[in-house]
């Protein structure tokens, strides 16, 4: 796994090196001091795995990964903040506390390594020529909580003026995205440009059902209905016919 | 041993009340009788019925007080049986004064007995209402002096743990760097791990005086910003400027040491670029000295956290020094400032 370093204090990033240095499949292919500078090293470097400090100057480590399009695997990394990691919907989330014990970091990119392989796994019996893409995952910031979700776990994005409202689970958080920005990443032989307002998630497509405008209803599991525009229904009926 | 409190409070209610009550007799008796009844004879014979009021009274003053302080709850049964027994003694003192005094000729018959019974006993209903309620309304106030004081203490005992409280993000952060250092350089891991243990050490220890030397603080201060130092290398930069004279002023323990970990935790932490942080204890010339802790940034208008340990430095300088000594907190070109004003050094 490719890897880069994000924290502000030169000592910690030594102390991270020092205890990859025991797990040669890692690769540290990169280092940050500050979100921004993390953010240039994450677009240009697309590492498989982030390393990041929670508190960091000009912006936290969240904000950094919620400026972000996709989101790597990452392990955070902190030294006490509690309320900042109770703000997260723990079940995607793995973090080291510092001083970072080595068995600690063994068990993290052990978990890790197992979620990456399973998304890729994952991502290969869809498209394999999109199987990158859709390996990865989003970080949702809405407000004071955080959430990691996989694409795969999404159903609906609907649009919400400047931002778009995610369906997964029983979450439905606002994140700071238009829909197109939202639709240009999207794998589109999964994500399905419904309307102006929305975009589905086909695997979790229901029933299908011509309206009067000419148009589809679509019924998605747990009972979420989106309308398809006439202009998009001959597009879906296509789609769905592969 | 000198009694600072309050004139109100240094009076002598008791014999205020007990004076004023039974003087109001003797005038009431001057007041009601025709002014050419007014004879030597008549004037011995109010006093002595004050005499004998005051007398009775206070013994059983006395004798309530100490059942009070016994604890034993007096019944109202037992108060109106005591007001009957008071005012058929009084009676009793005051027909022998009659008898002795004459002060309106010889004694006649003892047609006058059931007035003069119902009047005494009148007399000590008063008496007695008047004392239970002064009672009740003393037991309230040390009742609410009790709990104001229960209060103090339990307000006291959080102060001491929020300045024994060691900053947990700080400490394991410096775990780490000193890990991290015992591998790149022994000696520099050596020496922060002596300074971990200094700042841990005052933390720990400060919080048992009201204030300490400023010197002491100063000390601790510059233990801890050496340790972050090694954690935010160039970030960081330091300036401490004490006036000469200043060693000994007395502060809050941690009150420096607070301001100056928010400001690196502003200033510093906050930033990619850092800060200086700077120092400056200086005495001015009305007398009142000005401690200062500055660093590059902005006042954030949502930084909850700097709130709270700006209202506890507060509360503690007011507790520790008194209402002369303040603390504020401004913005200018760049720079915020703490400024913590103490009154003149005695």
């Amino acid at each position: 796994m490719r890897a880069i370093l994000i924290d502000d204090e030169r000592l910690a990033r030594a102390e991270l090196r020092r205890l990859l240095a025991a797990h040669p499949e890692v690769e540290i292919v990169g280092e940050a001091a500050n979100a921004a500078d993390g953010i240039q090293q994450i677009a240009a470097l697309k590492p498989d795995l982030v390393f990041l400090d929670v508190q960091m100057p000009g912006g936290s480590g969240f904000d950094m990964l919620a400026a972000l399009d996709e989101a790597p695997e990452v392990i955070f990394t902190t030294a006490f903040d509690q309320y900042a990691l109770q703000a997260f919907e723990v079940n995607a989330l793995d973090y080291l506390q510092k001083p970072i014990q080595a068995a600690r970091m063994a068990a993290a990119l052990q978990r890790c390594a197992l979620r990456h392989g399973r998304a890729l796994a994952y991502a290969a019996a869809g498209v394999p020529a999109v199987a990158p893409m859709a390996a990865r995952k989003l970080f949702i910031k809405d407000g004071e909580r955080c959430w990691f979700v996989g694409l795969q776990d999404v159903r609906l994005f609907e649009s919400d003026g400047n931002y778009t409202r995610v369906y997964f689970d029983k979450h439905k958080p606002l994140m700071l995205r238009s829909l197109n920005q939202l639709e240009e990443r999207l794998d589109p032989q999964r994500f399905f440009r419904a309307s102006r307002r929305h975009i589905v998630n086909l695997d979790y497509v229901d029933q299908v059902t011509p309206n009067d405008a000419g148009g589809l209803d679509l019924l998605l599991r747990d009972d979420l209905e989106v309308e398809v525009s006439r202009r998009r229904a001959a597009q879906f009926k296509s789609l769905a016919s592969l | 041993m000198t009694d600072d409190r309050p004139l109100i409070a240094r009076l002598n209610w008791y014999w205020l009340f007990q004076l004023a009550g039974w003087l109001f007799l003797p005038v009431l008796l001057i007041a009601m009788t025709p002014g050419d009844a007014h004879t030597s004879r008549m004037l011995a014979i109010a006093f002595w019925g004050m005499a004998a009021g005051l007398l009775i009274s206070d013994t059983w003053h006395r004798l309530l007080k100490r059942q009070i302080q016994n604890g034993v709850r007096v019944s109202w049964k037992a108060m109106m049986a005591a007001i009957l027994v008071l005012g058929t003694i009084h009676t009793a003192v005051q027909t022998v004064g009659y008898l002795v005094i004459k002060p309106f000729g010889e004694v006649h018959g003892v047609a006058w007995v059931p007035g003069a019974l119902m009047f005494w006993w009148g007399v000590y209903l008063v008496w007695n209402t008047f004392y239970m309620a002064v009672q009740s309304l003393r037991r309230a106030n040390r009742l609410e002096q009790e709990a104001l004081r229960l209060e103090i203490s339990a307000k006291d005992a959080e102060l001491r743990a929020l300045q024994a409280q060691v900053n947990p993000h700080f400490f394991f952060n410096s775990m780490n760097s000193v890990r991290a250092l015992v591998y790149e350089d022994r000696d520099s891991a050596a020496l922060m791990i002596d300074q971990l243990a200094s700042v841990m050490r005052y933390a720990l220890q400060s919080g048992q005086h009201d204030t300490v030397p400023l010197a002491a603080e100063i000390e601790a201060v510059q233990a801890y910003l050496a340790i972050e130092k090694i954690r935010f290398e160039e970030r960081m930069r330091v300036s401490v400027e004490i006036d000469l004279g200043l060693e000994q002023v007395r502060i809050p323990p941690m009150a420096l040491q607070t301001l100056v970990e928010n400001a690196v935790k502003y200033g510093v932490e906050a930033s990619p670029t850092g800060s200086e942080i700077r120092i400056r204890a200086q005495r001015m010339d009305d007398g009142r000295i000005h401690i200062e802790i500055a660093n590059l940034g902005a006042i954030l208008p949502f930084a909850n956290s700097t709130k709270v340990g700006l209202v506890n430095t507060r509360k503690r300088l007011a507790l520790a020094l008194g209402s002369n000594a303040s603390l504020d907190l401004t913005e200018n070109s760049g720079w915020v400032r703490a400024t913590m004003t103490l009154p003149e050094a005695a």
